[in-house]
């Protein structure tokens, strides 16, 4: 918790283990999973919703381009 | 780039100017990527596969490819990262005009291929539109990823532009946090590759 208080507050960001780095990329696909069982649109619609998302942040990413 | 681009900025502004370069980066931004968004698809177009069988094949490259650079960003894998490394020139500004120069940044980082590629989420990207083939869909989506890259430089400008201490304290504190940037990219393509994958199987 004081991590992510540190992380909220741009304090400062120390890389996770190993352990939790592959518990929460777990959960994430978990999450990607579930979402289909959820998601009332069409495969086409939904994928390109997320790609889109992904774009943005692909792109948001960029700030730390040298 | 907010080194670069935002002195730029700023010197206009001292010289009593708009700051018309960062209008002309953005503009550059979005075209350079739409235009490679068009170039992939119409690529995409010439893979001899039509209807559900392609978007199934969209969906399962794609979800396999995002999981797999997930784990990469995540450092828990090694994937390879095949990049051209290309850095946009500093000498352009001090060769053109700072909108023309604008500009130029904008379209070179755009396009994204060529440079330096930051997080792994871009390589979904082109490989989405390669696979769909569907040219409208993504020109919009590879745009988005220039509207993501000017974005925060319009805002930063706006607020910080001037404030040349201020500018530099708070690139200083962008860099520490680069590995979050990348780790959270990994979050991001691990869930998006999970569900582009699952829905080929429901």
């Amino acid at each position: 918790l004081r991590d992510a208080a540190d992380v909220i507050t741009l304090r400062r960001y120390t890389v996770p283990s190993v352990h939790r780095r592959a518990t929460v990329v777990a959960l994430a696909a978990v999450c990607g999973c579930g979402l289909v069982l959820l998601s009332r649109s069409t495969a086409e619609v939904s994928s390109f919703v997320l790609l889109v998302i992904a774009a943005i942040v692909a792109g948001l990413s960029g700030l730390w381009s040298p | 780039m907010v080194g670069t681009m935002l002195p730029i900025g700023y010197g206009e502004r001292l010289q009593g100017r708009a700051r018309r370069s960062l209008e002309a980066y953005a503009i550059g931004s979005v075209v350079g990527a739409g235009s490679l968004g068009l170039l992939v698809s119409e690529l995409g177009g010439l893979i001899p596969v039509e209807g559900q069988d392609r978007l199934e094949l969209a969906l399962g490259v794609t979800g396999i490819v995002a999981v797999l650079y997930g784990l990469s960003d995540a450092s828990l894998v090694r994937v390879p990262r095949p990049q051209a490394g290309w850095q946009v020139p500093t000498r352009w500004y001090r060769r053109f005009r700072p909108e023309l120069t604008g500009l130029l940044y904008g379209v070179g980082l755009g396009v994204g291929l060529a440079t330096r590629i930051q997080v792994s989420t871009f390589y979904l990207l082109p490989l989405w539109c390669l696979l769909t083939g569907n040219v409208a869909w993504s020109v919009f989506t590879l745009s988005m990823f220039g509207v993501g890259r000017f974005l925060p430089l319009l805002i930063i400008g706006t607020e910080r532009g001037g404030d040349v201490q201020a500018l530099e304290s708070l690139i200083g504190k962008l860099e520490e946090f680069k590995p979050l940037v990348t780790f959270g990219n990994g979050i991001i393509l691990t869930f998006v590759g999970a569900y582009l994958f699952a829905t080929v199987w429901t």
